[in-house]
């Protein structure tokens, strides 16, 4: 009887300790590998791929910071002074010779090979609410969790992503991604590398149109820093001033 | 020697502010054709000509110093290459506590909408040309206090004549501008005043409805404005020794706007908009112009008329057609679509009065890198009598080459 009890206790012991944590918490984590910090700076490097052959190359970088605010600048020598912002769910884009912020729908911010939606958008948890689907799976041949993760909030860039995360640290290993028409859009495979503390990070993505099927965008997280953005940098008409580098 | 001594040290000095500063370099050539419209009597052509423009464009953009240049060449078949460099911008943006400062030639843009922008009072630049326009700043001061999604801004400037063959006068000018976002709107407010007009109060709004569409609106009260009117009109007399081409002053006027553009999964994208203009025509207002016109082309078979006379009144009159608005009420619509890296346009304005139009063309694609390749045409047309039937142009085909050059 002694014995019995025992095992009970070890059981429901062992069953609390072992229990996977929630979808949201998971997700928490999955972000961690992408976005350290609150406020930060990320220069990102977009290739396109025709089949095999590169297509075309864009260079940004992205201010994020807290509350879904994004702020995407145009490297590319054809589109220098071009700005993306997102605000919550807003979103404008500044082109040098516009000068004036001109609004754009969520569905404007999709097109393109690598969206600026994917571009601007370094979390998931602030747009979706997730939930385990599957807690046993192998992606890529590795043990992986199954997610469901469902927009809460309004512009995101997709209604719903199918994401694999690794069972052993909620790593991001691969992605589906959906409109609200339910069409799979995109899928992508999640690129790591590792900090000079020897921590995983997210290094990139590839990210395969499933509509244009040829179509394939490598995405790579070439540096990233700490940084701390005064708040006017996400009103835009503030966009349009010129000594925006000078944080 | 000597020469070879300063061109190396010119080149030496150049490259030095190319490492230090932003610089960007852009050159435009755009040939074309106009087929003159030999129906009209404000033709001033005769069937068609050649032309040319080129354009190179200095940018330099460093420490919220920018800095930026056009040399434009323009070369018309039959007339001598015309040379002229503007300096379209030249100012300094930076902070001083919370305030924001500004200070220099600067462009400055308000408005909402995509062919007319009511709430462009600082100063307004045609949106519905073929060409690029080189556009030139407003010299002025301006101070800005931003706030999360908000921001209030002082303004004061005059159009100086920094080019001394710059068709612009001096008008000393300021606004205060209201701007804030509230959940999917945009929202804002302007008070205006100069010399010439007295006040201009404005409003206007773009939002967001749902995940394809957006709108925008814009109207602006005008005190005090002006209409482009032939001074021969009502008084009794057929041709003039002198432009009469007048601004008159009008009071209490209206500008608005409304439009929308929906965007397909697919990167099409069609827009509408529909605005009035009271500096514009009334539909009587340019059947009287037309009509005295079309009238003074009929003294010119009168022998003892010099034909001059009546050549050169009908070109003071074709001077309407370089107002931005002629007539009073407009439509317009605009069809996009992009592929790979080319986009194409086709856009329509239609003037409501009189029922005229005009239909635009357009094809830009990215050979490489550093250039693009364009085309277009556009073509002038409508009821009889009205405006775009009368234009002095038929139809336009141009060409186009932009290189960029990473210095």
């Amino acid at each position: 009887m002694f014995k019995s009890l025992v095992f009970l206790c070890i059981s429901c012991f062992a069953t609390l300790t072992l229990a996977l944590p929630t979808g949201n918490e998971i997700i928490n984590k999955t972000d961690s590998y992408r976005k350290s910090s609150g406020s930060l700076r990320v220069e990102i490097e977009i290739k396109n791929y025709k089949g095999e052959k590169l297509d075309s190359e864009r260079k940004y970088q992205v201010y994020a910071k807290t509350n879904r605010r994004s702020l995407v600048l145009s490297q590319h020598i054809k589109e220098k002074g071009q700005k993306f912002l997102m605000v919550d769910g807003n979103f404008w884009i500044i082109m040098p010779k516009s000068k004036r912020p001109m609004r754009i729908t969520p569905r404007q911010k999709m097109l393109g090979n690598a969206a600026l939606g994917d571009i601007s958008q370094l979390t998931f948890s602030d747009d979706y609410n997730s939930k385990i689907i599957e807690e046993d799976v192998l992606a890529s041949n590795k043990p992986a969790i199954k997610m469901e993760l469902i927009a809460k909030a309004k512009g995101t860039t997709y209604d719903k992503i199918i994401l694999w995360v690794s069972k052993e640290n909620y790593f991001p290993i691969k992605a589906d991604f959906f409109l609200k028409s339910g069409k799979l859009a995109k899928n992508a495979d999640f690129l790591s590398k590792e900090d000079e503390k020897g921590n995983p990070q997210v290094s990139g993505m590839i990210l395969r149109d499933r509509i244009q099927k040829s179509e394939k965008t490598v995405m790579t997280y070439l540096n990233g820093e700490t940084k701390e953005i005064p708040d006017r940098y996400y009103n835009p008409s503030y966009l349009l001033r010129s000594n925006l580098d000078s944080f | 020697m000597k020469v070879l001594r300063i061109y190396c040290l010119i080149l030496l000095a150049f490259s030095s502010i190319v490492n230090a500063y932003d610089l960007d370099l852009k050159l435009r050539i755009q040939p074309g054709h106009n087929q003159a419209n030999n129906n009209s009597p404000f033709s001033y052509y005769q069937n068609g000509h050649e032309w040319s423009r080129q354009d190179l464009i200095a940018n330099i953009n460093h420490k919220g110093w920018v800095l930026e240049w056009t040399g434009t060449q323009r070369i018309i078949e039959g007339y001598k290459p015309e040379y002229k460099g503007v300096i379209n911008e030249a100012y300094k943006d930076t902070s001083i506590g919370n305030w924001e400062i500004t200070v220099g030639k600067k462009r400055i843009s308000w408005g909402v909408g995509s062919f007319y922008r009511p709430l462009d009072v600082l100063q307004n630049t045609s949106r519905r040309e073929l060409l690029p326009v080189i556009e030139e700043g407003l010299t002025m001061i301006s101070t800005e206090r931003y706030f999360d999604l908000s921001s209030i801004g002082f303004v004061c400037g005059t159009e100086w004549k920094l080019n001394p063959d710059s068709s612009k006068f001096d008008n000393n000018r300021c606004a205060i501008r209201w701007q804030t976002v509230i959940d999917d709107w945009e929202l804002q407010g302007i008070a205006y005043a100069d010399e010439l007009t007295d006040l201009r109060l404005g409003f206007g709004t773009s939002g967001v409805i749902g995940e394809a569409l957006e709108v925008h609106g814009s109207a602006a009260y005008l005190r005090r404005y002006q209409k482009y009117m032939n001074t021969l009109l009502g008084s009794g007399q057929y041709l003039a020794a002198s432009d009469p081409m007048q601004y008159q002053d009008k009071y209490d006027g209206l500008r608005f706007l409304v439009g929308g553009s929906y965007t397909w999964t697919n990167d099409f994208s069609l827009s509408m908009e529909y605005w009035h203009d009271d500096s514009g025509y009334t539909k009587s207002e340019w059947k009287n112009l037309i009509n005295l016109t079309q009238t003074q082309q009929n003294l010119a078979q009168l022998s003892f008329i010099p034909e001059q006379l009546v050549k050169g009144n009908q070109l003071w009159s074709s001077q309407i057609f370089l107002q931005e608005n002629i007539m009073q009420d407009y439509f317009a619509t605009h069809a996009s679509y992009n592929f790979d890296e080319t986009d194409i346009a086709s856009y329509i304005i239609y003037s409501i009065p009189d029922k005229s139009w005009i239909t635009t063309f357009a094809v830009e694609t990215e050979i490489n890198k550093y250039n693009d390749f364009g085309f277009g045409a556009r073509y002038f047309d409508g009821t009889d009598d009205s405006v775009y039937k009368n234009s002095p142009t038929k139809f336009q085909v141009y060409l186009s080459w932009t290189a960029i050059f990473d210095l």
